[in-house]
């Protein structure tokens, strides 16, 4: 390409990008307006005002402010003024725990209009880390659930503080582990191998569940999924890891689970499902003892279901 | 001051920052933390690596911005992620020594990386606990930077009365862009409104000596020529090669990225453009004459099938010339033929630059995209150079 083609060819792609820049803003700027018009249309629906004065009376019982909350849902998000009071309601320590529950709740509804939302956003922000160390427990989760998913850095920082025993922990501490899980980017693992080391079959499912995102807990996770003595459900969870993290490393090891017929017969179940759907095919019906071996489970009824998926997967053999 | 590495306490380096903060002379020691690759963020975890750069760069408005800060600055306002990490590049160029009117673009740049991603954040010390004693917000940093350069800041005026309107800012926010419009407007000495700004160039036109993206590359970071690289790929389809191989047949581009990166602005976008660039040469007729390709960062986790979907889902059509890796074998001397601007922490990358590479048919780097953005066609201009060289 000549010099001056090259520069022509800049200009005119620099043209291009300017232009769909400005008919980007320009359609940006066109949703913002009607929807500011159709906010303008909503504030002066005046049979709605009595509601929002329901609301805020903090002397009315807290079943009939939940109620008109209940009813004002869908027109929350559309609202700045509306939006504003939740944020009120949901940082005042002195009003009433449900209400401010409900109010939450529809908070975390609007949030998902993020358009509407996004002016409200950092103040949403701030009174949800003003939650986490709220009295009431329910607030309190709340907030660390939403907070954690977004990877907030103050919510990390608290439940890390937390989990090292150098603060208070703003949800049990199963929670805080599984909760720090949501970002791959920290130091979870040894976390997670404490919640595998303590925790019931859904806690330690989950644990194995999240180390799918760490390559050095593949050992690990090949040890849960060969442990007869670990729940089913932790096992079955442990290969969709393992498959997830090193595929290779599964198939090796379900082609051995699935061919041993002293292994319960829900996990040789899934090892075959796996190597059958999701497995690499020429892994698969190029490992001729394999499929030796994958004869035998055919024929054996001991197990009728796992037979039944040997002789479909030796059928759907290339060669057959 | 004490070497600082993987071991040194958050306390310590903050500490350390903070000796260096208070002496100007000593500001190249704070330039030299900057790189991604440096010892002290080994093994850190990104929240940790986030806030020390934040906490370093903001250390730079009062040691006054060395050139060689600039770029990272730059980067952090062009495309940076968390608040905290932009606020602190905000903070920075107050400390700007000489004109500070390209880097308005950029700053503008962050104020709309903003737009519904702000966060309330302090620099009142290093990690601090919530509630913060000095709340400040990142987009407010920003506009009190913009405000701050007055006359400096002229093109900002019709951005900053435009987003003023917008209702996507809370009203806070829209009324700081006012008094910094009105800021410079005085520095002007008239008044805002009535100010004719010229347009702003766009972020990537390059900035500042030193900083503009795609200068052909003298002598690179790595020594070892690309034939020599003992570096065994495997691409998205798990078909194993050698970086000779690929590399040392044809011209070729090279971006690195990973397939868990959460910034959207930095791999996502990278490979994205590249889908772009891969579509742009074949309408050049260049396709077979130049190779394109990524590189994962994180080749333990980044399989063949997630190199595969990663591109795939991003406009990117794979084939004999254009493959995804990830280095199977030997990606520390990958890393160091490159000179890659990454850090690891315990789990996988914990903050990384943005580059894309222009090799020639030896494997040789003979052009670099680093930092900042890039854009297709600033691309094909480079290679339009070289190949008329």
């Amino acid at each position: 390409m000549s010099e001056s083609a090259a520069q022509k060819l800049k200009d005119e792609l620099e043209q291009q990008l300017s232009d769909s820049a400005s008919a980007r803003d320009s359609y940006v700027s066109e949703l913002e307006d009607a929807a500011a018009e159709g906010d303008a249309a909503l504030e002066s629906t005046v049979q709605q005002e009595p509601a929002m004065a329901v609301l805020c009376d903090k002397t009315l019982p807290a079943k009939t402010r939940v109620e008109v909350l209940d009813r004002l849902a869908g027109a929350i998000s559309r609202r700045d003024d509306y939006i504003e009071a939740m944020l009120e309601i949901v940082q005042d320590a002195d009003d009433d725990d449900d209400v401010r529950s409900a109010a939450l709740n529809l908070l975390g509804t609007a949030a998902f209009q993020v358009a509407r939302f996004r002016p409200h956003e950092q103040a949403y922000l701030q009174a949800l880390r003003d939650l986490v160390s709220d009295e009431d427990a329910n607030l309190r989760e709340a907030a660390v659930d939403t907070l954690a998913v977004q990877h907030d850095p103050e919510v990390q920082q608290t439940l890390l503080a937390g989990l090292q025993g150098d603060g208070p922990l703003p949800v049990p501490r199963e929670r805080a582990i599984q909760l720090l899980a949501e970002d791959d980017h920290l130091d979870n693992l040894p976390w997670l191998r404490e919640l595998y080391a303590g925790g019931s079959d859904d806690e330690r499912q989950e644990a194995v569940r999240l180390m799918s995102a760490y390559p050095a807990a593949r050992e690990t996770l090949e040890g849960v999924l060969r442990d007869r003595d670990e729940a089913t459900q932790v096992r079955q969870q442990s290969a969709a890891s393992l498959h997830n993290l090193a595929p290779e490393h599964f198939e090796n090891l379900a082609k051995e689970i699935a061919t041993d017929s002293s292994d319960y017969a829900e996990i040789r179940m899934v090892s075959l499902s796996t190597l059958q759907h999701l497995g690499d095919s020429d892994s698969v019906y190029g490992d001729a003892d394999f499929l030796s071996a994958l004869q035998d489970v055919g024929a054996d009824e001991s197990a009728p279901p796992v037979a039944e998926r040997a002789r479909s997967i030796i059928e759907g053999s290339p060669e057959q | 001051m004490t070497t600082l590495d993987r071991t040194t306490p958050e306390a310590d380096l903050a500490a350390a920052i903070d000796e260096l903060r208070g002496t100007p002379g000593r500001r190249d020691e704070l330039v030299a933390l900057l790189p991604e690759n440096v010892a002290l963020y080994e093994g850190r975890t990104s929240a940790e690596v986030t806030r020390v750069r934040g906490y370093l760069l903001a250390a730079f408005a009062d040691t006054g911005l060395p050139p060689a800060a600039l770029p990272y600055v730059l980067e952090a306002l062009e495309s940076g992620e968390a608040p905290y990490e932009i606020a602190g590049a905000a903070i920075a160029v107050r400390g700007i020594e000489g004109p500070a009117t390209e880097v308005v673009p950029y700053l503008l740049r962050a104020v709309r990386l903003l737009r519904g991603a702000d966060a309330t954040v302090t620099f009142e010390r290093y990690d601090p606990r919530w509630p913060y004693e000095q709340p400040t917000t990142a987009l407010t940093e920003v506009l009190r930077t913009i405000g701050g350069l007055g006359a400096e800041a002229a093109s900002a005026l019709g951005d900053l009365e435009w987003l003023a309107t917008r209702r996507a800012y809370p009203a806070s926010a829209r009324a700081q862009m006012r008094s910094a419009a009105e800021a410079i407007g005085m520095a002007q000495g008239s008044c805002g409104c009535c100010a004719a700004p010229e347009p702003p160039p766009p972020a990537s036109s390059g900035c500042c000596d030193g900083v503009a993206p795609g200068e052909p590359v003298e002598e690179h970071a790595g020594s070892a020529s690309g034939g020599a690289l003992n570096v065994t790929l495997e691409d998205q389809d798990g078909q194993a090669t050698s970086f000779a191989e690929f590399f040392c047949d044809a011209p070729a581009v090279v971006a690195f990225f990973y397939t868990r990166c959460e910034n959207p602005y930095k791999c996502s976008l990278t490979v994205t453009k590249l889908a772009m660039l891969q579509t742009a040469i074949g309408e050049r007729g260049l396709s077979g004459a130049l190779r394109v390709a990524a590189i994962t960062y994180d080749p333990d986790f980044d399989i063949p099938r997630r190199l595969r979907l990663y591109g795939s889902d991003r406009g990117v059509t794979f084939g004999h010339d254009t493959r995804f890796f990830r280095a199977i074998a030997g990606f520390d001397e990958l890393s160091r033929h490159f000179g890659l601007q990454v850090g690891y922490g315990p789990s996988t990358v914990n903050r990384h630059g943005i580059e894309l590479y222009l090799l020639d048919a030896s494997g040789e780097v003979t052009a670099s995209f680093s930092r900042l953005q890039w854009e297709p066609d600033e691309v094909l201009s480079t290679i339009a150079s070289l190949r008329g060289r």
